[in-house]
């Protein structure tokens, strides 16, 4: 009856609490933040200080006061009712180490390491040279095929400005610079020990031969005159420029400007400092001095000006570095970190082992140290290669870390934590306490209730129990009387100081189950998970299965959870999820949208509610479920725990670490479905030890009441406060590391012209995070093609394959784990030669081609129509040939004979005869006749010469015609008289004839024209007169038959290939044009003229 | 008797014609003249040289222009024979060429058919008597070509193919040469002829009487 009494008084005040944790009245915002919010009431500021009520262990209210809550860095706790600032100090960050060893593909024996501009970690060592991306060793070798001086480095230098030095252990110096190597192999023949460079850049090295000086592009021995030494076992610079040196045992140094060198400390053994290994270096490699070094400040007499204001800090026996942090690395037989509170050379003398840390890992030299730009420290040696460095994952020191932890908040920011195999703790400021009533116990469910009640699940690990509850028999735990040989499991709950065990069902108190989730709903009933063997809720000390409920899921309960709105969650197996609401019970499953598998983590601050399961997270939103995508999909695996900060950001614990999803990233991936979130992600490498239990104990990942995050993992607890994780990633540099075309390298220094058809050019980039190189994401884009960026995710090269010719822009960004692009991008410009088909003017070339060949075209096809014409007109020819060629061998000939027979017959008759005189008469005519006849054969032949003066003729035919006529005629040629073709010819004068006839016959006009003009591309004959004209409609018709003699001109016209026009209206006159093809019509293309063989002939015949 | 009182005195005339009606015209003609005596007919330049080998006329009267042997050839043969034959072209043509081929053949005078009626009887008389005989206006074309180029046998060759109408291809496998010989001869021609193109040189051809038809 008594704790039923106590319950219902609980559960009165959880209510009450619940009230005002959902609305929190009375509660001014602008008060400082912390977790007191939750269990203090009037809250006030009154001047510089916090006044509340607030709660007590003891649930009783007091009034309390915290002065100057502005100093509190962290947020504001209650503790048994007084406001505490918590975690005044800032903790120091954790330290990591991660090493490569040779089973790694670490080079052994490291002697240098050095961090070019563009990310990447140099190890030199005796098997060579190699270039680290924080993941692979990759042998250096040049993409243009030069080769280094030897395997065999000894020392590295990255300056600012780029490119990487090399010095060898039998001497010589080579330059790295984007892939080519530029040697110097005559300097030297010592052993280059080390490199330093002063603040103007000039390069120094320290070989066993002395010192040397890179400058006009050629290296310098420092010889004697410099008062320089014959050798250097270490040198550097400090920040004022002064250059020191280490000889043996002697120190030297260098003034700036000044070129003579002076001893600082002639024995630095016999000064206090035996076996020194080297400088103390701060971050950027220079010397570290302070004018309380411990040297005795003594200087050459001569030279009071040169002495240096300060001296370097040393420390007998070893070199120092300093990182980031400004914590100080002592390498020595062991290496030592610690954070100096005391001026460093103090420090030094004698490191408090309190604050400080031992690692077993030799450094033998101070080449092989660096602190990189991401603040990690690297230390190579003979057994490989460690980097150091600082997380703000703390790990939570447990007496016995075995095990998954079930966790729960306390009230004051501390942890109520335990696993299978380890007692129960109690987390508070660091420390643990370990609550011995409950070993024994396998702890397997942690829940703190909004009222603040902290609820445990256990269970017997087999062979003893003890009872617990105070108001239960509570025998001392090694009492060994009470056996069960056999499992129970039991419930405790926490109400101020007392741990009560309220009654489990009878069927399931006494058997080996478990206890899988627990949450509380607004009415103060507890729901109570068993797995499959059932749900209950226990309200007023009565346990009902389902709640009394037959609309639940009877399948087995993995997690659950209370929201801001009362409800209350349930996740099962197999993407099933239901929530109670007042009365009502909402069940959704993979119809519905969900589809992360076996649901293992349910959690939301407000209204949106997260789901996480083995296969990713969602978020339910009004009915709706969103699925969310990570830039890589394992981020999102097996997700046991998910907190929501007061900011919004989203804390998963999954199977690959924890990862941290901003807010901004989370809304974005609301509004497109297809975005993939990015965050920062904690893994292996920033120290996790293990995984999240995927059953239970759950939820693996909760907040604390001082706002700080836990993580559960197997074999640990760590912790992080969010406000101080953030940002911690450094936009990496991102630089093009080559750019090959066709699989030739090109050099980036000089402007990349690709020669014409370069089918693909492949460009390399790298942004190298050191820290965390697989987080980078680069996205991209080639101004010419690509409107926007292209994400291409971790692909650190893009082939472009098939670029027109033309200049191209390439830029390449990078993003962090964060999700922020970085606002350096890099850029390279290429150009891609145009084959000689590509250029304009070819293209030009091809339309002038192009039109020229249709020119052609068109002269062929006019070329073709003349020699159609031309050919019509040969055959004709031809043919007439052939029947000159019979008249003349048979009938002409034969005729001859005859006429000579009779001639000869005639010559016997007497010459007086009249019949004789007749005869021979007659015998003349016959001469005549066959003249004729044969001049008519060599017509046809062609060979007419009558003919070939067409104007002479016309003017004949006028002056026949004409005698009879009234009209006068007037013949025009014009242009140079050339010889037509013998078919042209004759059909030109007959048209011509017809034509002129015509007009003197008919026309009744009194002025006839002929012109004839012989133009360069054609031949043309006019015949006009001022006549009455042609009536239209013989136009029409196109000559009226037998009249006009039109169709037959136009006959002839066609029969040359030419053109006849016939102009007329009625008392305007007559014009009948002839147009006849240059190629036609002329027996000379050249157009020269033959008058002089037509002469000839012409007067042959005569 | 007649015939052989006159038989040391009278012309002996071998007349060449492939026409036998214009070789009667003038056998009627020579019959005419009481001093000439038609010894033998021949139709073609064989049968010429065989004739004029057998009977030795005094005056041959040649036609150019026969099947077989032509008259120009059958002038060259008989004269290679004899170099004393006096010959009389008679010819169609007026063309200088086919005159100066048949003088320089050894033609010693050169008569027009169609005059033949009134000018053989006197030709024969002159040539008889040791002299030329050309018709004036044949004397002057000779001499106004006399500085040309004159064709070569396989231009002329050539030339007669193209104008009995034959493609160059057809005239390269008529001559078993390549029509790029036969194309670059053509060139040669129309240069020569001063011709514009093929149908042109024909014409001329026939004209000067380089070919005949």
């Amino acid at each position: 009856m008594h704790h039923r009494r106590h319950f219902e008084m609980r559960y009165r005040i959880a209510l009450i609490l619940f009230v005002a944790v959902l609305a929190p009245s009375g509660v001014a915002l602008d008060t400082p933040p912390g977790s007191y919010r939750q269990t203090c009431v009037d809250i006030v500021m009154h001047g510089k200080s916090l006044h509340a009520r607030c709660r007590t262990f003891t649930a009783r209210w007091v009034k309390t006061q915290l002065s100057d809550p502005g100093r509190c860095i962290g947020p504001i706790t209650n503790v048994d009712g007084q406001l505490v600032c918590n975690r005044p100090k800032t903790a120091p960050p954790d330290t990591y180490l991660e090493s490569w060893t040779f089973k790694e593909g670490a080079p052994e024996s490291i002697s240098a390491l050095a961090q070019t501009t563009d990310g990447f970690l140099w190890i030199a060592g005796p098997s060579g040279l190699f270039r680290f991306d924080g993941l692979r060793f990759e042998p250096f070798h040049s993409p243009f095929g030069d080769q280094l001086l030897s395997t065999n480095v000894i020392s590295l230098l990255a300056p600012p400005s780029g490119g990487l030095w090399v010095g060898y252990t039998f001497g010589g110096f080579s330059f790295l610079d984007h892939g080519r190597v530029k040697n110097y192999s005559g300097e030297g023949r010592g052993s280059v020990r080390e490199f330093a460079q002063d603040r103007e850049g000039i390069v120094w090295a320290g070989a066993t031969d002395g010192l040397w000086r890179f400058e006009h592009s050629r290296w310098e021995h420092i010889e004697a005159d410099w008062n320089a030494p014959a050798s250097s076992n270490h040198l550097g610079f400090d920040r004022d420029g002064t250059l020191w040196v280490i000889v043996e045992k002697m120190l030297l140094y260098l003034r700036p400007g000044n070129k003579h060198f002076e001893i600082a400390e002639k024995d630095l053994s016999a000064a206090g400092f035996p076996g020194i290994d080297g400088f103390t270096l701060d971050a950027d490699r220079f010397v570290v001095t302070g004018p309380a070094s411990g040297l005795p400040a003594q200087a050459s007499a001569d030279n009071q000006d040169a002495r240096p204001h300060a001296y370097p800090i040393l420390k007998g026996g070893s070199f120092q570095i300093i990182d980031r942090t400004n914590s100080v690395w002592i390498a020595a037989r062991q290496l030592t970190r610690f954070a100096p509170q005391k001026p460093l050379y103090d420090a030094l003398k004698r490191v408090d082992a309190k604050d400080s840390e031992t690692f077993d890992i030799v450094g033998d030299s101070s080449n092989n140290s660096l602190v990189d730009q991401e603040g990690n420290i690297w230390f190579g040696g003979s057994k490989g290669l460690h980097r150091f460095f600082y997380s703000p994952l703390m790990k939570q020191e447990i007496p016995i870390s075995i095990g998954s932890f079930a966790v729960a908040a306390d009230d004051h920011g501390g942890l109520w934590a335990g696993s299978q195999d380890s007692p129960l703790y109690h987390v508070f400021n660091g420390k643990t306490e370990t609550i011995e009533k409950y070993t024994g116990w396998a702890l397997g469910l942690a829940y703190r209730a909004p009222d603040g009640t902290i609820w445990l699940g256990a269970r017997d690990s087999g062979l003893w129990h003890e009872t617990l509850s105070h108001h239960r028999p509570s025998p001392d735990p090694r009492n060994k009387d009470k056996k069960w040989f056999g499992a129970r499991i039991a419930l405790w709950r926490l109400t101020g100081r007392d741990w009560i065990e309220p009654d489990l069902p009878p069927e399931v108190a006494d058997q080996a189950y478990f206890l899988q989730a627990i949450t509380q709903d607004p009415l103060g009933g507890m729901w109570v998970s068993l797995g499959r063997r059932g749900l209950y809720r226990l309200a007023d000390g009565v346990w009902t299965l389902y709640g009394g409920r037959n609309d639940l899921p009877k399948t087995g309960v993995v997690c659950e959870f209370t929201d801001s709105l009362g409800r209350v969650w349930f996740g099962f197996t197999r993407n099933q999820l239901a929530f109670l609401e007042n009365d009502r019970v909402q069940v959704f499953g993979p119809s519905d949208g969900i589809r992360v598998g076996n649901i293992t983590a349910i959690y939301g601050r407000g209204a949106e509610i997260w789901i996480g399961g083995e296969l990713g997270l969602e978020q339910f939103d009004h009915g709706r479920f969103h699925n969310i995508n990570a830039v890589n999909d394992e981020l999102l695996r097996g997700i046991s725990g998910i907190v929501e900060t007061t900011d919004g950001d989203l804390w998963l614990n999954g199977l690959s670490g924890i990862f941290h999803i901003p807010r901004a990233e989370i809304s974005q991936a609301l509004k497109d479905p297809a975005y993939r979130v990015k965050g920062e992600h904690f893994g292996r490498r920033e120290g996790i030890p293990g995984i999240p239990a995927q059953i239970r104990p759950l939820p693996t990942a909760i907040e604390g009441t001082d706002g700080h995050l836990w993580f559960s993992v197997s074999n640990g607890l760590l912790w992080l406060d969010p406000l101080r994780a953030q940002n911690k990633v450094r936009q990496p540099p991102i630089t093009i590391q080559s750019v090959s075309g066709d699989d030739k390298n090109y050099e980036l220094a000089l402007p990349l012209i690709f020669p014409p058809r370069t089918g693909s050019v492949q460009i390399n980039y790298a942004a190298v995070s050191l820290s965390d190189p697989e987080a980078m994401r680069f996205r991209y884009k080639l101004r010419e093609l690509d409107p926007d960026w292209h994400e291409a995710g971790a692909a650190s090269s893009v082939i472009y394959r098939n670029l027109s010719p033309g200049p191209y822009h390439f830029t390449v960004d990078v993003s962090d784990t964060n999700g922020l692009w970085s606002d350096k991008v890099a850029s390279v410009d290429f150009i891609i030669s145009p084959a000689f088909y590509q250029t304009r003017a070819f293209t030009l070339a091809c339309i002038a081609a192009i039109l020229g060949a249709f020119y052609l075209v068109f002269l062929l096809r006019l070329k073709q129509v003349t020699q159609r014409v031309r050919a019509r007109m040969e055959g004709r020819f031809d043919e007439r040939e052939r029947i000159a060629r019979d008249l003349h061998d048979t009938l002409l000939q034969s005729v001859q004979g005859l006429i000579m027979k009779i001639h000869a017959v005639t010559q016997q008759m007497p010459r007086e005869e009249a019949a004789r005189q007749t005869l021979e008469k007659t015998l003349d005519h016959a001469d005549q006749v066959l003249a004729e006849a044969r001049d008519r054969v060599r017509s046809l032949r062609g060979t007419d010469d009558a003919l070939s003066d067409l104007p002479a003729a016309l003017q004949q035919v006028a002056e026949e015609v004409s005698q009879d006529q009234t009209a006068g005629v007037k013949v025009i040629a014009e242009g140079n008289l050339r010889e037509l073709h013998p078919v042209v010819l004759e059909e030109s004068f007959l048209i011509a004839r017809e034509a002129l006839i015509n007009a003197l016959a008919h026309s009744g006009g009194l002025n006839v024209e002929v012109e004839i003009v012989y133009g360069p591309r054609q031949f043309c004959l006019r015949v006009r007169d001022d006549g009455r004209g042609i009536d239209p409609e013989v136009l029409e018709q196109g000559g009226r038959p037998a009249h006009w003699g039109l169709p037959g001109m136009r006959e002839r016209a066609q029969r040359i290939g030419a053109q006849l026009l016939l102009w007329s209206r009625p008392q305007a006159g007559t014009e009948v044009e002839l147009t006849v093809p240059g190629r036609t019509a002329y027996r000379s293309a050249r157009g020269k003229p033959r008058k002089f063989w037509f002469h000839r002939i012409s007067r042959i015949d005569g | 008797m007649n015939e052989i009182m006159n038989a040391g005195s009278q012309i002996r005339i071998l007349s060449v014609d492939d026409h036998p009606v214009l070789r009667d015209g003038i056998a009627a003609i020579v019959a005419g003249e009481p001093d000439m005596i038609m010894v033998a007919e021949a139709g073609n330049g064989r049968e010429a040289v065989e004739q004029f080998r057998a009977h030795r006329p005094d005056v041959t009267l040649m036609d150019l222009i026969m099947p077989g042997m032509s008259g120009t050839e059958a002038i060259a043969a008989i004269r290679a024979d004899f170099p004393d034959a006096r010959i009389i072209v008679l010819s169609t043509y007026q063309g200088d060429a086919q005159a100066l081929r048949a003088l320089k053949a050894g033609a010693s005078g050169y008569l027009l058919k169609s005059m033949a009626r009134k000018e053989l009887p006197e030709t024969i008389r002159s040539v008889h008597a040791g002299r030329k005989k050309i018709p004036p206006e044949i004397a002057v074309a000779m001499a106004e070509h006399h500085t040309d180029d004159a064709l070569t046998e396989r231009e002329i060759e050539i030339l007669h193919q193209i104008a009995a109408g034959n493609a160059n291809k057809i005239i390269a496998d008529n001559l078993s040469i390549s029509e790029q010989t036969v194309k670059a001869h053509i060139r040669s021609i129309l240069s020569k002829l001063d011709a514009n193109d093929r149908t042109h040189a024909v014409t001329i051809g026939l004209k000067r009487g380089i070919i005949e038809i």
